[in-house]
């Protein structure tokens, strides 16, 4: 070979140069048609919003929908605050908050970008709560909301406390610390929450916070601890070590993970969980501010006549969930990308319409008509801002709403549906075990139709086969009046509310509840001889080792003073 | 006839040395000033990140005053926002992390300097190496789903037996039948451990590079005079390496301090003037940025850049003593024979 | 004293100088020693085991096992596994030093129990970082092994969709975006700083070192909360790849810059003198000399910069918003990558997302790992030179 190893060398250097020259030409070109390519003037752009964990599980059902029409919709969450503020900085095309801007006091405003609220979707507070007693889950708890209102401001810290007892009619349960987990983050599920503080048990929640009014902060209090985000809370609650928690998020965070939540009580004297009935009697006293269209409050709600609406039905703590939208024709993230409007508009259409049908199963409520039309009418600004946004053969009425009457669209189909309170349901009454489990952990109570509305039925466990089955199994189907097995609590008597015994009918209210109290561990007795056993077994064992080393050491010393080293005496043996 | 002997003095000028100028020219001068460049731009950049942040903390400073370093509460809705307690939360989690890290970092160094055998030596050091690239997210992780339950199960053991000492007390019952799982998770504690496994590969390295280049001939004589393996440890290794110790420890806790996903992951954010590390909620710096970034306006922003100021302030303090008190040990303060 | 032990084992004494005058050589008279025997010059071996000590600790560790057992299963409610290593090495150690004491002094008890202790820290760090390694990729494993799951996006994956649908594949794209922007922006810079602090030198050059220096010490999150103040809110630059990119720049380049310094230091003074006496311009040796001499100290330093910044999350939290599909733009709209995909799935506790998370984690392990290696490879000295 006439070619020298320098040659060679050589040659593979310049090899290796043009290998890396061509590399970099090719990331430069990779990246230059990739932003050539990318669609600037396709039919849909990406849209980004930020804003409430309270509907961040259905939004990202609708995003996953519209997914396959080609729509690229992003939304993170990360709570109505950072929401409201990513809106404001305009650095998102949307937001979702469950509270308005609260106004330049406390410098929560839109920063002048010009926008529109848009409800898009309804649902209900929930309380859940995870309480073992005997190593199983502690289900159908009813509240009063005075005692919730106790137990977030930190006066009520026992699940055995007798406000709790008389709530459940007598019930009791284990003597565990109460550890309300709240939110840490700013958030809407907090600031609903505290206005239905402020406004039902002013005095209470005023201790905590002397401030008084909403607040998107929950205030510190010595018991509860902090999460960020919703999911973060329903972690907290769900983790295994979560004994004793309870916290406030939206109904389809505990539906998802088959956890019960606080039957709460309403003004008409029953105990009802947020299902999409509920909700829906609930806010349809809710009063819509539909006074002026073009005002920048148009369509937010004030639900101080929620909270006492007396319908038994009703769940209290519903509310209406919005997305903002921007609404000027020169908006900077906006401004002459008819592809994002045109995404913005058509999302909205199907979160509207179709996206509506699926609340139930989530954990949601659906709009009622009057809030589609209105949303419908929102959603013609984004058409007036940009001439070329197609808004155009949209029709509420025909979209797939289960509170929609075909023929009669002035009535609310599923709050005139919505099923009654059983009986055992009542304030007084009760307590109804069993029937909360068949809901919450079927997933999607609604699907079958019958048995949502927190009336006892006759779904039994296998209904229950999704998610949390084995739960379910477990005390599913135990209903009052089918005489099935007994749960941990035992049977109850839906009309005297005392438990029913096989043998002995006049057992009484407490001793329904010996199973659930664990009687506590000799602890300080049996450690302090547990340990004096094991340092007495370490020295059994190790004693006639020293006993030796004492023994062999004074040998030495007295047989061979002077040897100065016993080390070589042991290496050479 | 006599040699006259004649002292003839050269007439030549007395040696000059050569000008020589250190003026670039031609290329030179376009490569002297184009790095030169190159650096002030860098300089800007870095250097405009501690300038912005600084003035950032004026109007926070000028807003607060003192009560920014005294107040523990981050409530922005009333106005009332101090770093007194996240500052405490910073160094509760740091000193936990450190406190874990340093022996086990003094171990390993000690193990792969002294002990391990020289074939696998270079393999340690690797591995050593590897954990500190290992993402700190993954330490999250592993600090949240593996660890948390028997952490937590360690805490209220430390609880239930020397809950007397005030560190390691809960604000529980430790005796309860049903224990209250949720108070001991999410703490400091827990933090801490996952900072530990970021920051040990980091000062086990340093001290093992500053152990493995002690003397030879001090090694050799301590053995020779009959010392023991520990023996040298102690007399000649752990005194010529007490530099990289403390400089690696310190190097270690400046990174500690700066720890943010981790953090973030585990705890529970509480806004608390506390020293009960086992118990649930805390809140550092760089986790309290992290939360709370997104929904700030621009006076709580800035209040988070002023944290921020702080924060960086207190890693660069540790750090540039953690570099003198390393490169102080290395520059022979051991005797050589 | 030192001298006379030297000596002693050794019967002739070689002379370094072979001198003409015999007579002043000196020499040292072996000890007369009052039990000669053959095996007196056996060298005592000080790093190693003898059988006796290694049945003795294998009998310790057995022994305190069992103790261990009894204790935490049988006599105190401790019976957790954790609780029985901790009771093990604690009666290890109690037993290891009586045993050592029936044989040995004072200074072999010692050493044994250092050597057990430390042995023991190493061991609970090499357990430590294997359980991370092996953890995340057992729960990674189920998700793994669909193969959507590395060619895929979340596009259309809602929440209660199996494994077989979605994948991580767009946050590896966006993650491989930002850190080529980041290495663009990054290396210039940085090898620019380091060869004007090492081959220009003077005032200016202390001083850009200092603050490099100090710069190292910026925590990641204020990396990212600078850009996010000044990029995001004051210049209006949208949440984006870019952004991001340019946190974790902001991150990486005063390490790296660090590191090529230190590396361009040692680049041995005779090379560039011999280049400069031969004629050559400051320029060329820099670009010939200098940069070739030290090109895999200077890989090394980039890709360490690089596998720190590929799994930092905290900037990359702030700057980049995280899409669900591929966003290959990096200036138009937000994009994800493997830290913050991993750190909002793992967040949301819905299990099928979690495990996700999880083979998320693991290709980015993957990736750490695959950098770790290269720049071992990379920093190896070469052969033959």
């Amino acid at each position: 070979m006439p070619h020298s190893l320098v040659a060679t060398r050589r040659h593979r250097r310049a090899r290796w140069k043009r290998a890396a020259s061509a590399a970099l030409a090719a990331v430069v070109v990779a990246i230059l048609g990739l932003l050539a390519a990318s669609p600037a003037s396709a039919a849909y752009g990406q849209i980004e919003g930020t804003g409430s964990t309270w509907s961040q599980v259905i939004v990202d059902q609708w995003i996953a929908d519209v997914s396959a029409n080609g729509m690229q919709v992003v939304y993170t969450g990360g709570g109505s605050s950072k929401g409201r503020k990513d809106f404001a900085q305009g650095s998102t095309d949307f937001a979702i908050s469950e509270i308005p801007y609260q106004g330049a006091a406390e410098q929560d405003t839109s920063g002048g970008r010009e926008f529109a609220y848009l409800p898009i979707v309804a649902g209900g507070t929930s309380f859940t709560y995870h309480l073992e007693a005997g190593g199983k889950l502690v289900r159908d708890i009813r509240l009063s909301g005075e005692t919730i209102a106790k137990i977030f401001t930190g006066a009520i810290t026992k699940w055995n406390d007798p406000q709790i007892s008389s709530d459940n009619n007598g019930r009791t349960f284990p003597d565990t610390a109460i550890i309300p987990v709240v939110r840490s983050d700013g958030s809407g599920t907090t600031a609903q929450f505290t206005t239905w503080l402020d406004k039902q048990y002013p005095s209470l929640w005023r201790s905590v916070y002397a401030k008084g009014g909403l607040t998107s902060y929950y205030p510190q209090i010595p018991s509860a601890v902090g999460a960020s985000s919703s999911d973060q809370v329903m972690n907290s609650i769900s983790a295994p070590s979560g004994n004793g928690t309870i916290g406030y998020v939206e109904y389809s965070y505990p539906v998802n993970k088959g956890y019960p939540v606080v039957k709460v009580l309403n003004a008409g004297g029953f105990y009802v969980e947020p299902t999409q009935y509920n909700v829906a009697v609930a806010l349809t006293t809710a009063k819509i501010n539909t006074a002026d269209p073009t005002a920048e409050n148009y369509l937010t709600q004030d639900l101080s006549e929620v909270y006492t609406n007396g319908d038994p039905r009703a769940y209290p703590l519903s509310s209406y969930s919005y997305m903002l939208i921007p609404t000027a024709s020169d908006d900077s993230r906006m401004k002459g990308q008819t592809n994002k409007r045109q995404t913005l508009v058509d999302f909205l259409f199907y979160s509207l319409c179709e996206g509506q049908g699926k609340a139930g199963a989530y954990g949601y409520s659906p709009l009622p008509l009057n809030l589609v039309q209105a949303g419908f009418e929102q959603i013609g600004k984004l058409g007036a801002a940009d001439g070329d946004v197609d808004i155009a053969g949209r029709e509420p009425t025909r979209c797939n709403n289960p509170t929609f009457v075909p023929g009669d669209l002035s009535k609310n189909h599923l709050a005139e549906v919505a099923p009654q309170p059983a009986a055992c349901d009542k304030s007084g009454a009760g307590p109804c075990l069993g029937s909360d489990q068949s809901q919450t952990a079927g997933g999607a109570p609604v699907a079958a139709g019958a048995g949502a509305g927190g009336a006892v039925t006759t779904a039994g466990g296998a209904a229950n086969g999704t998610k949390g089955g084995t739960a379910s199994a477990a005390s599913g189907g135990a209903l009052p009046t089918a005489g099935g097995a007994a749960d941990t609590a035992g049977q109850v008597d839906p009309e005297t509310g005392l438990p029913v015994s096989s043998g002995d009918g006049t057992m009484s209210v407490a001793s329904a509840s010996v199973s659930t109290v664990l009687p506590p561990r000799p602890v300080g007795g049996s450690l302090l001889f547990g340990v004096l056993a094991a340092i007495e077994l370490l020295a059994l064992v190790l004693l006639p080792a020293l006993l030796i080393v004492l023994w062999r050491r004074n040998r030495t010393r007295a047989i061979t003073p002077t040897t100065e080293d016993p080390w070589l005496d042991g290496g050479a043996s | 006839m006599s040699t006259e002997v004649r002292e003839v003095t050269p007439r030549a000028e007395p040696a000059r040395p050569r000008p020589i100028s250190s003026k670039a020219t031609g290329s030179d001068a376009v490569f002297v000033k184009g790095t030169r460049t190159v650096a002030a731009t860098v300089l800007v950049i870095t250097g405009g990140i501690g300038v912005f942040l600084a003035s950032q903390s004026i109007p926070t400073l000028r807003h607060y005053g003192w009560s920014f370093f005294t107040e523990t509460q981050w409530a922005p809705e009333t106005d009332t926002i101090g770093i007194a307690a996240v500052l405490v939360g910073t160094f509760t989690v740091a000193l936990v992390a450190m406190s874990i890290a340093f022996p086990l970092s003094l171990a390993t160094a000690l193990y792969i300097s002294e002990f391990a055998p020289p074939r696998v030596r270079s393999t340690l050091v690797s591995m050593v190496d590897l954990m500190a690239a290992v993402p700190s997210i993954i330490y999250g992780l592993w600090g949240f789903f593996l660890l948390q339950p028997h952490a937590s199960a360690v805490a209220r053991f430390l609880h239930a037996n020397l809950g007397w000492i005030p560190i390691f007390d809960v604000d529980a019952d430790a005796d309860a039948a049903q224990w209250e799982q949720t108070r001991y998770t999410a703490s400091a504690f827990i933090a801490g451990l996952a900072v530990a496994m970021m920051v040990m590969p980091m000062a086990s390295s340093v001290m093992r590079e500053v152990f493995s280049s002690a003397p030879l001939g001090e090694r050799e004589g301590a053995l020779a005079l009959g010392s023991t393996r520990w023996g040298v440890i102690r007399s000649v290794v752990l005194p010529f390496g007490r530099g990289g110790i403390i400089g690696g420890t310190m190097l270690g806790l400046g990174r500690a301090l700066g720890e943010t996903i981790a953090v973030l992951i585990i705890v529970s954010p509480r806004f608390d003037l506390k020293f009960k590390p086992l118990e649930i909620g805390t809140n550092t710096v760089s986790a309290l940025i992290a939360g709370r970034f997104g929904e700030a306006s621009v006076a709580q922003l800035s209040a988070l850049l002023t944290a921020g100021f702080v924060l960086f302030c207190l890693t660069l303090l540790i750090n540039t003593l953690a570099a003198i008190v390393v490169s102080r040990s290395r520059s022979g303060a051991g005797t050589d024979i | 004293m030192a001298t006379d032990l030297e000596l002693t084992g050794t019967t002739a004494v070689p002379t370094r100088q072979t001198s003409s005058t015999p007579e002043l050589r000196t020499f040292v008279v072996a000890r007369r020693d009052p039990t000669p025997g053959p095996d007196r010059t056996v060298r005592r071996r000080v790093a190693s085991t003898t059988p006796a000590d290694r049945l003795a600790s294998a009998a310790c560790i057995v022994s305190a096992l069992a103790l261990a057992w009894l204790t935490c299963f049988r006599l105190l409610p401790w019976g957790t596994p954790l609780a029985f290593v901790l009771t093990s090495f604690v009666c290890y150690l109690v037993i290891v030093t009586t045993v050592t004491h029936i044989v040995a002094p004072g200074p072999a008890v010692a050493d044994r129990l250092a050597t057990s202790i430390i042995t023991g820290g190493a061991i609970v760090v090499g357990i430590a970082l294997v359980s991370t390694v092996v953890f995340t990729f057992v729960r990674g494993f189920p998700a793994l092994i669909h193969p959507n799951m590395w060619v895929d996006d979340m596009a259309g994956v809602g929440p209660r969709d199996p494994l077989t649908k979605g994948g991580v594949a767009h946050a590896i794209v966006g993650s491989v975006i930002e850190i080529s922007i980041a290495i663009l922006v990054t290396v210039p810079l940085a090898l620019g700083t380091a060869v004007y602090m090492v081959e220009v030198g003077g005032r200016f050059a202390r001083i850009v070192r200092t603050v490099v220096e100090a710069m190292t010490a910026l925590p990641s999150i204020i990396a990212g909360l600078f850009i996010y103040t000044v990029f995001i809110l004051l210049l209006g630059v949208p949440r984006s790849g870019f952004a991001a990119a340019l946190a974790l720049s902001v991150m990486m380049l005063p390490i790296i810059a660090r590191a090529a310094d230190v590396v361009l230091r040692v680049v041995s003074s005779g090379l560039r003198e011999a280049s400069l006496a031969l004629g050559a311009s400051r320029w060329r040796t820099v670009w010939h000399v200098v940069l070739p001499t030290a090109r895999p100290g200077l890989a090394t330093a980039l890709i360490l910069g690089v596998s720190r910044a590929v799994g930092e999350t905290s900037p990359v939290l702030l700057t980049s918003g995280a899409a669900s599909f591929f966003v290959f733009n990096p200036f138009v709209g937000v994009m994800n990558s493997l830290p913050l995909f991993v750190f909002s799935t793992v967040r949301t506790g819905e299990e099928l997302y979690v495990q996700r998370g999880f083979a998320g984690a693991s290709i980015l392990l993957l990736l750490v790992l695959i950098l770790f290696v290269v720049t071992r490879l990379l920093a190896r000295p070469r052969r033959g030179r």
